[in-house]
């Protein structure tokens, strides 16, 4: 890098400048000129910099949040690792760090300073924001344990796991220990909803067709019946309970209803929101499906059978405390393989890191 | 290196086009078996021999090496949700790792399938910069040190252009009649089509097509300037349920189209050599070779074999003692040859093993060696007769399973890489 910054003025005299530059790079390409020539002189700044380009994470978008990623990496490869573990492990410790600066100073450690990574998790591993060091700190913990561990123990590191596997496992051992887990609460799935249907959707009229549910996707009506064209549907459609006891929150309508092909279905539910905030909604489907919140449209997708697993669609949205409306139009399409006849959903709430956001009680709508 | 100079560089291209000793990215240069330097025809990956090096690898990847201007490079992913995006740069001569600079996934990651993964284009690259595309639609330029230039989160730009299934399409570098050279980024699925012509420069878009809602793992090709199909500029070559097109990569535009219908999983390819046996290979129901109309700039197929099925192996050209062959691979390991200039069958290999990976030719005539990476870590060496037959020379242990990544050719050396290890097989000089 030395040199590339030369006849730009004084070294880092628009530091701050050169930040805003990368942290408003917008979506599309947009400033990405600016952003460019600024990450050119930030990927020179001294090391003292670093805990100002991680704290910038916090004000970029996903795109910003790489350019600074690589500006960090830049200088980080020009510090000996004893400068090095100490700037990354103060990085670790501020209050709040970005989910991802974290990530990447972990990463940073564990690379250069493994000693220093491995005391950090120990230290204070479990209660990082970062999916990827919570991971790290749950594995160690858990070569650690014993072959009859005390169950507050497997309690406490399950509180911190996040991954699929980390969770079976410890709820696996939780179970040998006398302590069965709910798989479906502790991964936050949603099992019971309302669903009316069979809709027309046969040639694929139903995808930008508004159902007659979908005309007021705000509003829920128990006792509402709806007009139907689809053959096995009688004529009219009312809403009915589809609940799930499956550990991983699958609702099966082909299974336990009919796989009615060519059909849309509507499934309704009211989400109890803990707080306020940014959540993620966690969808797994092989079919076509939009997701309203609150009367909104939030994400729809014309995709079928192209696999399905847990967590398959990660929706960022903003919910309110308290009362949520949810609505899936869900559509099964025609083809006739053996593998395109799955008809499902799995629905799951977390925050933006993947952690179960449960609802306090059962909504009102079960 | 002003900034300013920087854009201009990248705007402009490399100051040298020298191409005999790099692979600048999927299928490698031009489609050409690759230098005439010999490669061995034995090397054992446990054992060690001819292997130049053997460098670690952070994470997994189907992507395959780009080699250039002393550098090796190639994508990894890592992670529970393989959402660390990986892109490493290696010193050609020794195999020390130069770097490797790690990105958080702003689009997908996750697919129902454990064997897919993320890290899946292969690395396009002008010897100054490298541009790594992966399944999430990250694209990411950086220069030849592992200094970042810009991102793009395609998927984050176009919420729904992904694929449930994962995407495999390389980049493409390819330089339009007026030297305007454009990042060829094909991001083609069932629910947001689209095809990305990128600024090298600074990542903007300079256009984007609509394409047919229809997933495609395959990846645009280059047909290069003063072809025998008489383009002035680069073409890009897309294959899919359209059939080809040829795009001028400035503008998008597409210049000529063949067919209604070609393979959504493999990328066609071109032949372009010295005995100016100027043939398109598409895969559309087996192997269609398009060749020039004289005097137009039309193509039309000099012939079609239906019985040439590759099946996750693109088409590949090679130079036996009898002629120029088209190559094609089965996943249960038969390997076909076809007369590129008739289409007819010459031979017939049984490989032992599954394979992924397109295979790499390198050198001609007797010197021709066909380099076949199974997925179970074992390499085929296949040489021709004066026929042009096939005849499996040697069968190499690399010695580690998920091998699907097709390798690299580049001055005397073939690269390959498996999810945990990249090789560099090199005779001692």
């Amino acid at each position: 890098m030395a040199g590339l910054a030369a006849g730009v003025g004084p070294a880092f005299a628009g530091f701050e400048e050169d930040l805003a530059a990368v942290v408003t790079v917008g979506p599309k390409g947009e400033g990405s000129v600016e952003a460019a020539e600024a990450l050119r002189r930030l990927s020179d700044a001294p090391a003292d910099r670093l805990p100002a380009l991680f704290a910038a994470f916090a004000d970029a978008g996903p795109v910003g949040r790489n350019l600074l990623a690589g500006a960090v990496q830049a200088i980080a490869d020009d510090l000996p690792p004893a400068e090095l573990a100490p700037a990354l492990i103060a990085l670790l410790t501020v209050e709040n760090p970005h989910p991802e600066a974290a990530a990447l100073a972990f990463g940073l450690l564990r690379e250069r300073a493994p000693e220093a990574a491995d005391r950090y998790l120990a230290d204070r591993g479990l209660g990082s924001a970062a999916p990827p060091v919570r991971r790290a700190a749950v594995a160690a913990a858990l070569a650690k344990l014993g072959e009859n561990p005390e169950p507050a123990g497997l309690r406490n590191l399950l509180d911190a796991a996040l991954d699929r596997d980390q969770v079976e496992t410890l709820a696996k051992r939780l179970a040998d220990a006398g302590e069965p887990v709910d798989l479906k609460r502790q991964f936050g799935f949603l099992t019971n909803w309302q669903l009316v249907g069979p809709f027309d959707h046969r040639d694929g009229v139903g995808w930008d067709r508004t159902l007659p549910p979908e005309e007021t996707p705000g509003r829920f009506d128990p006792d509402a019946t709806f007009p139907s064209k689809h053959p096995e549907a009688g004529g009219t459609v009312t809403w009915q309970p589809l609940t799930t006891d499956e550990d991983f929150g699958r609702l099966d309508i082909a299974g336990d209803l009919t796989n009615w092909k060519g059909s849309a279905v509507m499934l309704a539910r009211e989400y109890q929101a803990p707080v306020a905030g940014p959540v993620t909604f966690r969808l797994g489907t092989p079919n076509a499906f939009k997701l309203y919140l609150n009367g909104e449209l939030v994400f729809a997708r014309a995709e079928y059978h192209r696999g399905t697993k847990m967590d398959q669609y990660v929706i960022p949205a903003e919910v309110r405390a308290g009362r949520n409306l949810l609505m899936v139009k869900l559509l099964q399409n025609e083809q006739d393989q053996s593998w395109a006849q799955s008809y499902q959903m799995q629905f799951r709430v977390t925050d933006p890191t993947g952690a179960a956001l449960r609802e306090p009680q059962p909504a009102a709508a079960e | 290196m002003t900034p300013l100079l920087l854009l201009a560089a990248l705007a402009a291209g490399p100051a040298d086009g020298a191409a005999d000793d790099a692979w600048r990215g999927f299928l490698g240069p031009g489609s050409r078996s690759a230098a005439t330097a010999a490669v061995p025809t034995t090397f054992d990956g446990a054992g060690g021999t001819n292997v130049a090096w053997a460098a670690e690898l952070p994470g997994g990847g189907f992507s395959g090496p780009a080699v250039a201007a002393g550098r090796v490079y190639v994508t990894a992913d890592s992670g529970f949700n393989s959402d660390v995006l990986h892109v490493l740069a290696f010193d050609d001569a020794t195999g020390a790792k130069l770097w490797d600079r790690r990105f958080q996934a702003t689009g997908r990651t996750g697919t129902y399938e454990p064997d897919m993964r993320v890290a899946t284009g292969t690395p396009a690259t002008d010897g100054e910069f490298v541009f790594a595309q992966f399944s999430s639609n990250d694209v990411v330029c950086l220069t030849a040190d592992g200094d970042t230039l810009w991102y793009r989160g395609l998927t984050a730009d176009y919420p729904n252009v992904s694929n449930s299934l994962g995407m495999s399409s390389s980049p493409l570098l390819a330089t339009a009649a007026d030297g305007t050279r454009t990042l060829i980024v094909m991001a083609e699925n069932d629910a947001e089509s689209k095809l990305f012509g990128l600024d090298p420069a600074t990542g903007e878009s300079r256009w984007v097509l609509d394409r047919p809602n229809q997933a495609n793992w395959g990846s645009p090709v280059l047909l290069p300037a003063g072809s025998a199909f008489r383009n002035d500029g680069d073409l890009a070559l897309c294959q899919g349920s359209y059939g080809l097109q040829a795009l001028d990569p400035g503008t998008g535009e597409i210049v000529w189209e063949w067919g209604d219908g070609a393979s959504t999983v493999v990328s066609p390819n071109v032949a372009l050599g010295p005995d100016g046996d100027g043939r398109i290979l598409v895969v559309s129901d087996g192997i269609a070779a398009l060749e020039p109309v004289v005097g137009s700039d039309a193509v039309k197929v000099a012939w079609q074999n239906s019985r040439l099925r590759p099946s996750y192996a693109s088409p590949v050209v090679v130079r036996s003692p009898a002629g120029p062959l088209v190559a094609t691979l089965t996943q249960g390991g038969i390997l076909s040859v076809a007369d590129l200039a008739t289409g007819e069958e010459v031979g017939k290999a049984r490989l032992s093993g599954k394979y992924w990976a397109t295979p790499v030719a390198v050198g001609v005539g007797e010197n021709l060696r066909l380099f076949c990476p199974n997925s179970e870590g074992e390499v085929a060496v296949v040489g021709f007769d004066a026929e042009g037959s096939p005849e499996i020379l040697a069968a190499n242990k690399l010695g580690e399973d998920g091998m699907w990544a097709s390798p690299a050719a580049a001055s005397g050396a073939v690269y390959f890489r498996s999810d945990a290890t990249l090789w560099k097989i090199a005779g001692s000089k």
